[in-house]
């Protein structure tokens, strides 16, 4: 055995203390993470597992360490210790651009668009691996069809649009990367009833189609109750409950929630 | 950034009143350096004096208004030069010095008004090319109004030392009553202030332009004042003489050490050792002192800043 | 010679030095731009160029082709480096207000640094390259100043085309980073790689001004600051990320202060265009036209 797979086995304990699975391509198993964010800890010994298509909820109130979290899957934020693993492949040091290259994309807290550039421009930014930049056309007429308002305003510049089509371009640019595994850190922060409605619409419509794999970090689980598998409660820095959606109904979470 | 324990208040307070008392010590070393110990180190300890004087104001506005001035210079070598122009008609260097530092203040009052409504980079930039532009309007001035290539200083020694000591002397005191008045204490929480968050100052009805305006006022004052002052030390003096970028230089080093070390004997130490290496190897070796100051600018900012980032990490 | 002739004259002949610190102004608002790094050190990084011209010329007898090649090359390097060290530290990680600011202190110790060596190295005293025949194209311009001009022009529009276009995947990720360099982190855009090829796209660009620089003139330590100062008025008053306004008001400071040299010394006119320029700025503190930012 190389000294990389003995590493994976030891992290993975044999078989995921959560569900049972053992990882595959797109599965993504987080171990023992600890992040020290100016030498406050702001996540302690956190451990999950997601399955390939499988959809997460991460739940938790303000100062919980979702959006750490989240960073920390995207190599935004350097753990202190620990392990993420992602498909056969350990990306704890990877960088950002090097986890978007292997199909890891975010769609940040704060509605992230670049404002200058065009609606179609911040798509095609979105195309990082070279899969998704070799099928940047393609890859914009699915979005174009899903999203088709980001069609009608693609050659006005991206602050011209409204704080929901603003979102909706955030998560389009997030899809134009093929991604294998999406997160998002509370899209529906700021949003009208009717956007987040649109917006988990559209995500459990692409989840299907591109057998993607989800995290979707909250704070209400009004908003994913119907969208996601598991979910997770992290609260104060650490993993509160770990649930599975047939599991316990959404008061139960509720409850466990709010107790912590 | 926030300013809101205890110990930061008693630093902030040190920094306006306990440091001009500093000056004093540094004007004390000079007097018994010169007069009881080392009469053959007299330039040394002048020099002591004036790197104490500008490290000490620049380190000032540093920490209180945040803003980098780069023209140390040019203010310097106005009031050097406007001396050696003004001094004839008042036969007296004390009288002189005197006019001189109230002239140079008033000059570059207008001008600093205006460099103050430019955003915080642009100022220090806008402050560095006065050092390129003063100088040639005194080349000018020398050349086709009074055309004369320079100027010399006519003082004995004697007299050179004597008005340094008065001179030097009346200014630490001023500066130490000045400081231990209650309005100073006023003066030095309204800067904190806003420091500390300029919009919430401004909330309540301080108004942050004003007191910026008279920080560097006082800068303006202690650079005119020891630029009048240290040109005496010469025998000929020309703009390339009094207009050289290591007055700027010294005083950015040791307000930037002292501000990253805060504290009374650092500063101290810094300008004996920012004074003692200009002194041996300024002159020496031209250049050298250059390099030396590049790299400790260099080393606390960009290393410090990485080895924060790994230990950090 | 009649009146018109001599502004010609002295309107051609300050060709040179104008489109020099044109090449000093893409440069600085190239890395201002995209880096929030305010380099006063541009002009000591030209400064380098120039010597090593100087040097592999006079004392290696290279070409002077091959010289300015050499040292540009170098000097790009140079640059490189020093952004590379900046990244490192995690200073280029900072927000831009921070960034600007230590900027400001770190590339004036450069500057000093680089003097000193200079100074050290080379002798205070000026140095000159002499290469011979010169043909001259019009009166005050001669072939070294046509390339000058020619270099600058095309430099200028490289650097927009490749650096800035949205046509090509690299001017996309450098609005991308200007616009927003956090995002652009998060979404997967290298910003290192971003950042280390601006440094080296601005080092090619001072290293020539620098090579140019030698051919026209005497060279001392100093010389840089003049340039800095210039290339850093003309981005200010033309509004950060406006790259063409500030290629133009670059050359046109220099060519009025050519011209106003006709009346009043050089000196003199350099302040009166400094004393214009600091009410222009506290009229319009974001400059005539900000552009991308």
């Amino acid at each position: 055995m190389s000294s990389e797979e003995i590493r994976m086995k030891m992290a993975l304990g044999g078989k995921s203390e959560m569900n049972g699975q053992s990882t595959d391509d797109g599965d993504l198993c987080v171990r023992n993470l600890i992040v020290d964010v100016e030498n406050v800890r702001v996540l302690k010994e956190v451990s999950f597992s997601v399955g390939k298509g499988k959809s997460m909820g991460m739940l938790g109130p303000n100062g919980s360490g979702k959006t750490t979290l989240c960073k920390s899957i995207m190599g935004v934020v350097k753990p202190t210790k620990g392990y993420i693993l992602f498909g056969k492949k350990e990306i704890t040091k990877l960088p950002p651009h090097e986890r978007g290259k292997i199909g890891i994309s975010m769609v940040p807290e704060r509605i992230g668009i670049f404002p200058k550039s065009s609606v179609e421009d911040n798509l095609i930014i979105g195309a990082v691996s070279k899969l998704a930049q070799d099928n940047v056309k393609d890859m914009l007429e699915f979005i174009y069809e899903k999203i088709p308002i980001l069609k009608e305003k693609r050659s006005l510049p991206a602050e011209c649009l409204s704080g929901g089509q603003r979102q909706m371009l955030s998560l389009g640019r997030a899809l134009m990367n093929k991604p294998k595994l999406l997160i998002l850190d509370e899209p529906s922060q700021g949003l009208s009833a009717l956007y987040i409605k649109k917006l988990r619409d559209l995500l459990q419509q692409i989840k299907k189609e591109m057998s993607l794999t989800l995290i979707v970090a909250e704070q209400s689980p009004i908003h994913i109750k119907d969208l996601c598998d598991e979910f997770l409660v992290l609260v104060a820095g650490q993993v509160s409950g770990f649930y599975q959606a047939t599991d316990v109904n959404l008061s139960t979470i509720w409850q466990r929630y709010i107790e912590g | 950034m926030t300013c809101s324990t205890h110990t930061d208040k008693i630093k902030a307070f040190k920094s306006v009143v306990v440091l001009p008392i500093v000056i004093v010590i540094c004007t004390m070393l000079v007097s018994f350096g010169v007069i009881l110990m080392l009469p053959h180190y007299y330039r040394l300890f002048e020099l002591i004096f004036v790197f104490g004087c500008l490290i000490t104001a620049w380190y000032m506005v540093y920490r209180f208004l945040g803003v980098v001035f780069l023209g140390v210079t040019a203010i310097f070598g106005t009031s050097a030069y406007l001396l050696m122009i003004v001094q004839p008609i008042f036969h007296s260097y004390l009288i002189a010095i005197v006019v001189v530092t109230a002239l140079t203040s008033c000059a570059f009052v207008p001008l600093t008004y205006l460099l103050l409504r430019t955003k915080g980079s642009y100022f220090a930039l806008l402050t560095l090319g006065l050092n390129l532009a003063i100088p040639q309007i005194f080349s000018s001035l020398e050349a086709s109004v009074f055309r004369v290539s320079a100027r010399f200083v006519v003082a004995t020694e004697f007299e050179k030392l004597a008005s340094f000591l008065v001179v030097s002397l009346i200014f630490a005191v001023l500066l130490s009553f000045t400081s231990v008045l209650p309005k100073m204490r006023q003066l030095y929480l309204k800067l904190l202030a806003i420091r500390a968050d300029e919009d919430a100052a401004k909330s309540l009805g301080i108004d942050a332009y004003r007191y910026r305006f008279l920080t560097l006022i006082f800068l303006l004052l202690v650079v005119s004042f020891v630029g009048s002052l240290h040109v005496l030390q010469y025998f000929r003096v020309d703009p390339s003489i009094v207009f050289n970028l290591d007055y700027t230089v010294i005083p950015l080093v040791g307000g930037l050490l002292s501000s990253h070390f805060s504290s009374i004997p650092i500063l101290l130490s810094v300008i004996l050792t920012l004074t003692l290496l200009y002194y041996y190897l300024g002159i020496v070796v031209p250049g050298l002192f250059e390099i030396i100051m590049g790299l400790i600018i260099f080393t606390v900012f960009v290393v410090m800043s990485y080895l924060r980032r790994k230990g950090g990490a | 010679m009649g009146f018109l002739e001599i502004i010609s004259f002295v309107f051609f002949a300050g060709l040179a030095p104008a489109f020099i610190s044109s090449f000093i102004a893409i440069a600085m608002n190239e890395i201002y731009g995209i880096t929030r790094v305010l380099n006063l050190a541009q002009g000591a990084f030209m400064t380098i160029s120039a010597y090593l011209v100087y040097y592999f010329f006079a004392s290696v007898n290279v070409h002077i082709a091959l010289a300015i090649l050499f040292s540009t090359i170098i000097t790009a390097f140079a640059e490189l480096l020093f952004v590379y060290a900046l990244f490192l530290s995690g200073i280029l990680r900072q927000d831009d207000i921070k960034i600007e600011e230590s900027s400001i202190i770190i590339t004036f110790g450069v500057m000093l640094f680089i003097q000193g060596m200079t100074s050290i190295i080379f002798g205070a005293t000026p140095k000159a390259i002499d290469i011979g025949k010169k043909w001259s194209i019009l009166p005050g311009l001669d072939s070294i100043g046509i390339s000058v001009v020619i270099a600058s022009l095309l430099i200028f529009t490289l650097v927009n085309t490749l650096l800035f276009s949205t046509k090509f995947t690299v001017g996309r990720w450098v609005r991308s980073t200007i616009q927003d360099k956090d995002l652009a982190n998060i979404i997967g855009i290298n910003i290192e790689k971003i950042y280390l090829l601006v440094g080296f796209i601005s080092g090619v660009i001072t290293g020539l001004a620098g090579g140019f620089y030698a051919l026209l003139y005497g060279l001392n330590p100093y010389f840089g600051l003049y340039y800095t100062i210039v290339g850093f008025v003309a981005m200010a008053v033309a509004g950060i990320g406006n790259h063409l306004i500030t290629f133009i008001l670059s050359f046109v400071i220099v060519e009025i202060q050519s011209l106003l040299g006709l009346y009043v010394t050089v000196g003199v006119a350099a302040c009166l265009i400094y004393i214009f320029l600091i009410f222009l700025l506290v009229v319009k503190p974001k400059g005539l036209r900000s552009g991308l930012r």
